[in-house]
C-alpha cells in the first residue's frame, strides 16, 4: 500500500515539474444517452427524475474515470410545480457526497492549467443547485459515494412550508451481475405447486420445514434456516438494501479471481460471491452481504423463494450467519461465528432501526443445539443455537420504531450466559 | 504492482511463519489470563441515567483497560468495549437493542476471534468463552439487573451513544450518553472558558441587535499579527458550550488533539502514508488576537480529505445563550506552496462546505433554527479571494447563523429566521 502511495507521490512530483500536457475533453452530455435508464416518481406538483451512471458513462460524460476513485455521479432533475421555493438536500442522497470541486481536484493531475480551469467550471456548472424556484426545473450532478448492484438513495427535498418530501430510488447500476437478477422467479413453481396458510397453519409449516441447509446431494447438513421473511415482490429487496446490505455476485468465471483479490480491493470485496448453499435441491437464489472494512469480518444472507403464500405476501426461508475470513496461507477461508443467534438478533434490529420491519415472531424447526454440544455445518465449523427461526413481516414503506408488532408464538427469553 | 507487493508480502509473512514455529515448539505457549473485573476500577467513571423505571450504567473503558480485562489489546484492532449494567425495576421484561449504541457493533465472538493468538488452541477457547460469557445480554427479566459489555468501533476524545430499550408493551425508553473516554489532549480542554472575558466585556443583544453585531464582526480570519486576512467568517454558532459540544458530536464531527509530540508523529504518518488520523491536530487561525478556541473535524478516507470547522467564543449573548464566531471549509487535496512547502487545499466553493454544514446538523436533528447574516462580503467566482496559504475562495458573502441544541429537533421543524433571504442562482 505504502510503495503505491510513494509511487502516486513520485509521479505527482514530476507532473508538477512540468509535464502536464493533458487537454479536457468530456464529451456532450446530449451524446450520452444515460437518461434513457432514468427513472422518475411524482409528489404533489414535484417530479424527481435520476439516472445512475455507469462507468463507461461516467467516463464518457465527465472525461474522468470517476469510479476508480470510488465517486459515483447521480443524475437528478427536480420540477417544482408548487407555488413556493424548494430546497434540495444532497445530503440526503448521500451523507458522504462529494463537493464538485472536490472531484475536480481529485482528477486533476497530469492536466494543463487551463485544462484544470475548464475542469472546475465544467464540474461547478453541473452539478445540482440546491435551490429550485416555483415553476422551475432544474437539473444536474451529485457525486456520491459508489455503489454497485442496486443503488438506493433517497431525495429529500423540503419547501418552505416545511413540509418535507421524500423519494426513495432503487436504480440497477450496469456492470456487476447480480445473483438475484438470473434467477427467474415466475417459473421457479408452478401455480398449483404454491401453498397458501392461514395463521396456524403458517406456523406449523415453518415448523415442518427442514432444519439446516444442505450440500449439492442433500446428504449432508449445513447451516441452521434460522429466519423466514414475508414479504410482497419488492419488499424484500428495498428493505434489505435500505437497511444496508450489498447484493452478491454470482459465481462466475470472472467474479472468481475477484475474492482472491479481495484484501487489495475492499470495494469490490462488498459484492464478493459466496458459497452455494442448498434447500428445495437448488443453491440460494439470492445473498445479501454487510462486509466490515479492512477486518475480514462480513454477515451473509441466504434466501431460497417457499413454494408458501400468506396473505398474499412471498414467503422466503434463509439463514444468516457472521463470518470471519481467516488467512490460512495459501488460501482464504471462512469460518462462521458460533453463535447463530446473534446473528439473527442483528439481523432484526438491522430491519427494525431501518424502518422496515412490521412485526415478527419466533416459531420453532431448527432444533436447539446448546453451547457444550455445538452441531457443525458442512465445513466443519461449530454452531450453537436455541433451535428457533425468526420469522419476519417485512415492509417497503417505513414503518416507525414503535410500530413494530410481535406475534405470540413462541417466547425466546435468553437469560444466563454461565 | 498489486500483485509483485501481495507475493513479497506473503513470502514475508511465510518466513516468519517458519521463524516462528522453533519458538513455539520450544515452549512458550500462549495463556489467555486477564485481571478479574473487579480489580479494574473502571467503574469509578459511570454514568448513571434512569427512565421509567429502568436504570442504565454505563463505562467507555480505556486503551489500558481494555487490555487489562480482556488481555489483549483491543483498541488496536479499532475494538472499544462499552459496560453497561441495566436494572429493570418494572414488573415486565426489558429488552436492549444493541444496535441502538452502534450500528456496527462486533459480536463477542468476532470481537475474540480478531484478538485470537496464533499457536493456542487452548487460550484462544478460554478467550472465546470469556468474551460470550461478558457480552452484554438483550433480555432483561422483570425486576433483575444484568451487566456486559458490548463491543463497539473505537472513538477517542467523546463517546456518544444511545441505549435503547423496548418493553413488550412496545414502549421505547432512549438513554443518551456522552462519556469522554481517557487519552487524547483535546484542544478545547486547555481553554479557560472562564477567564476568556470579564464580566463587563459581556453584551447581551436583542434580536435586531444581535443582527446587526453579527453583520459588523470582522469578514475573516488572520495570522497571528492581524496583518493579514485568511479563511472567511462564514458561521456564526448560537448554544452554550454543552449544546455546540453536543450538536457537533451527534452529528458525527470529531475533536481536535493539541499540538504535541505524538499528535505531530500521528500527522506526520497519515500525511505521508495517508491514514486517517481522525483527531489530528489543525493549524491556528486568528480572530480576537487569539487562535480557535474549538477545531473540529470529519475525516473521510484519508487525512487529505476532511471537513474543518474552527470556532471563537464571542462575548456577546443571545437569549443568554453564548454565541461563536466560526469558519468552515473543506480540505481537498494536497498542494504545493512557497511558504508552508506543503499544505490542503480548499474547496473553492466555500459557499457549498456551509450549505453542507446547514444539511448536516439539520439531518442530526440538533438545528433548531438558521438564518443569513451579511458580513463577509460578497468574491464572485471570477474574482475570487485568497485565504493566508493562498487558496482562492468565492463567496456570496453571507454567513451563516445556527441555532443548535440538545433537544432532537425534527427535519420539518427546523425554523428559518428571514434575516437575508438566498436568491437561487442560475450557474
Amino acid at each position: 500500500m505504502w510503495m503505491q502511495r510513494l509511487a502516486l507521490w513520485v509521479t505527482f512530483i514530476l507532473i508538477v515539474s512540468g509535464c502536464a500536457t493533458r487537454t479536457y475533453n468530456p464529451r456532450p452530455m446530449e451524446e450520452v444517452p444515460f437518461k434513457n435508464r432514468a427513472q422518475t416518481q411524482h409528489d404533489g406538483g414535484v417530479r424527481v427524475t435520476a439516472a445512475v451512471l455507469s462507468a463507461a458513462e461516467t467516463k464518457d460524460v465527465f472525461g474522468l474515470n470517476l469510479y476508480k476513485k470510488g465517486i459515483q455521479p447521480i443524475w437528478l432533475e427536480i420540477e417544482n410545480n408548487e407555488k413556493e421555493l424548494l430546497a434540495f438536500l444532497p445530503f440526503g442522497v448521500d451523507p458522504d457526497y462529494f463537493s464538485p470541486l472536490e472531484v475536480a481536484y481529485m482528477h486533476r493531475s497530469g492536466f494543463s492549467e487551463s485544462a484544470r480551469n475548464q475542469m472546475d467550471q465544467y464540474f461547478h456548472e453541473h452539478s445540482m443547485e440546491v435551490w429550485v424556484a416555483p415553476g422551475a426545473v432544474r437539473s444536474g450532478f451529485v457525486f456520491t459515494n459508489l455503489e454497485e448492484g442496486t443503488k438506493d438513495f433517497n431525495v429529500d427535498v423540503i419547501g418552505e412550508d416545511h413540509k418535507a418530501r421524500t423519494f426513495t430510488f432503487f436504480i440497477p447500476v450496469p456492470g456487476l451481475r447480480v445473483d438475484h437478477r438470473e434467477v427467474d422467479f415466475y417459473s421457479l413453481y408452478s401455480k398449483n405447486e404454491i401453498v397458501t396458510y392461514d395463521e396456524k397453519g403458517l406456523r406449523k409449516a415453518l415448523e415442518g420445514l427442514p432444519c439446516c441447509a444442505t450440500n449439492k446431494d442433500g446428504t449432508e447438513q449445513g447451516d441452521p434456516l434460522n429466519l423466514v421473511i414475508i414479504g410482497g415482490d419488492d419488499d424484500l429487496y428495498h428493505s434489505l438494501l435500505r437497511s444496508g446490505w450489498d447484493e452478491t455476485e454470482t459465481i462466475s468465471d470472472r467474479s472468481t479471481p475477484d475474492t482472491k483479490k479481495s484484501s487489495a480491493s475492499s470495494r469490490r470485496y462488498r459484492y464478493a460471491p459466496v458459497s452455494a448453499l442448498y434447500v428445495y435441491g437448488r443453491p440460494q437464489d439470492a445473498a445479501f452481504q454487510k462486509a466490515r472494512e479492512n477486518s475480514g469480518l462480513r454477515t451473509i444472507v441466504r434466501l431460497w423463494l417457499a413454494p408458501m403464500s400468506f396473505e398474499g405476501k412471498s414467503l422466503w426461508i434463509g439463514q444468516i450467519s457472521r463470518e470471519i475470513r481467516v488467512r490460512s496461507l495459501p488460501e482464504v477461508v471462512h469460518r462462521i461465528n458460533p453463535d447463530v443467534d446473534e446473528a439473527r438478533t442483528h439481523f432484526i434490529q438491522d430491519l427494525w432501526y431501518s424502518q422496515r420491519l412490521a412485526k415478527f415472531g419466533n416459531v420453532k424447526g431448527v432444533g436447539a443445539a446448546p453451547i457444550s454440544e455445538p452441531r457443525k455445518n458442512l465445513t466443519g465449523d461449530p454452531y450453537f443455537t436455541d433451535g428457533y427461526r425468526v420469522v419476519l413481516w417485512i415492509s417497503s414503506k417505513p414503518i416507525s420504531f414503535r410500530d413494530v408488532g410481535f406475534v405470540e408464538w413462541e417466547k425466546v427469553r435468553p437469560t444466563k450466559r454461565r | 504492482m498489486k500483485k509483485t507487493t501481495q507475493s513479497s508480502v506473503s513470502k514475508i509473512y511465510s518466513l516468519l511463519l517458519l521463524l516462528m514455529i522453533p519458538v513455539s515448539i520450544s515452549g512458550c505457549a500462549t495463556t489467555y489470563s486477564p485481571r478479574p473485573l473487579e480489580e479494574v476500577p473502571f467503574q469509578e467513571r459511570s454514568q448513571t441515567k434512569i427512565e421509567g423505571g429502568v436504570r442504565v450504567t454505563a463505562v467507555v473503558l480505556s486503551a489500558e483497560e481494555s487490555e487489562e480485562v480482556f488481555g489483549v489489546h483491543l483498541y488496536k484492532e479499532g475494538i472499544q468495549p462499552i459496560w453497561l449494567e441495566i436494572e429493570n425495576r418494572v414488573k415486565e421484561p426489558v429488552w436492549f437493542l444493541p444496535e441502538s449504541v452502534d450500528p456496527d457493533y462486533f459480536a463477542p465472538l468476532e470481537a475474540a476471534y480478531m484478538n485470537h493468538f496464533t499457536y493456542s488452541e487452548t487460550a484462544n477457547k478460554q478467550m472465546d468463552r470469556y468474551f460470550y460469557e461478558r457480552g452484554m445480554g438483550l433480555y432483561i427479566a422483570p425486576e433483575s439487573i444484568r451487566s456486559g459489555f458490548v463491543f463497539t468501533n473505537l472513538e477517542e476524545g467523546t463517546k456518544t451513544f444511545n441505549v435503547d430499550l423496548v418493553t413488550e408493551d412496545h414502549r421505547a425508553r432512549t438513554l443518551t450518553f456522552f462519556i469522554p473516554v481517557p487519552g487524547l489532549k483535546v484542544d478545547h480542554s486547555q481553554v479557560d472558558w472562564e477567564n476568556l472575558y470579564p464580566e463587563d466585556a459581556i453584551v447581551s443583544y436583542d434580536e435586531e441587535g444581535l443582527r446587526k453585531a453579527l453583520e459588523s464582526l470582522p469578514c475573516c480570519t488572520t495570522n497571528k499579527d492581524g496583518t493579514e486576512q485568511g479563511d472567511p467568517l462564514n458561521l456564526v454558532v448560537i448554544g452554550d458550550l454543552d449544546d455546540v459540544y453536543y450538536a457537533f458530536i451527534r452529528a458525527g464531527w470529531d475533536e481536535t488533539e493539541t499540538i504535541y509530540s505524538t499528535s505531530a508523529l500521528k500527522t506526520t504518518i497519515s500525511f505521508i502514508f495517508g491514514g486517517r488520523y481522525r483527531y489530528s491536530p489543525v493549524s491556528a487561525l486568528y480572530v480576537f488576537g487569539r487562535p480557535q478556541d474549538i477545531a473540529l473535524q470529519k475525516a473521510r478516507e484519508t487525512i487529505h480529505e476532511r471537513n474543518h470547522l474552527r470556532l471563537w467564543l464571542t462575548p456577546m449573548r443571545f437569549e443568554e445563550k453564548h454565541v461563536w464566531i466560526g469558519q468552515i471549509s473543506r480540505d481537498i487535496g494536497v498542494r504545493f506552496t512557497s511558504k508552508t512547502i506543503v499544505t490542503h487545499k480548499i474547496d473553492p466553493d466555500v459557499d457549498e462546505t456551509r450549505s453542507y454544514l446547514v444539511q448536516n446538523l439539520a439531518y442530526s436533528q440538533v438545528l433548531a433554527k438558521f438564518a443569513y447574516a451579511k458580513g463577509v462580503g460578497a468574491a464572485p467566482i471570477s474574482e475570487p479571494r485568497g485565504n493566508l496559504t493562498g487558496d482562492p475562495y468565492f463567496t456570496d458573502g453571507y454567513r451563516i447563523v445556527l441555532w443548535v441544541t440538545s433537544e432532537p429537533v425534527s427535519l420539518e421543524e427546523v425554523g428559518f429566521v428571514r434575516w437575508e433571504l438566498r436568491a437561487p442562482q442560475l450557474r
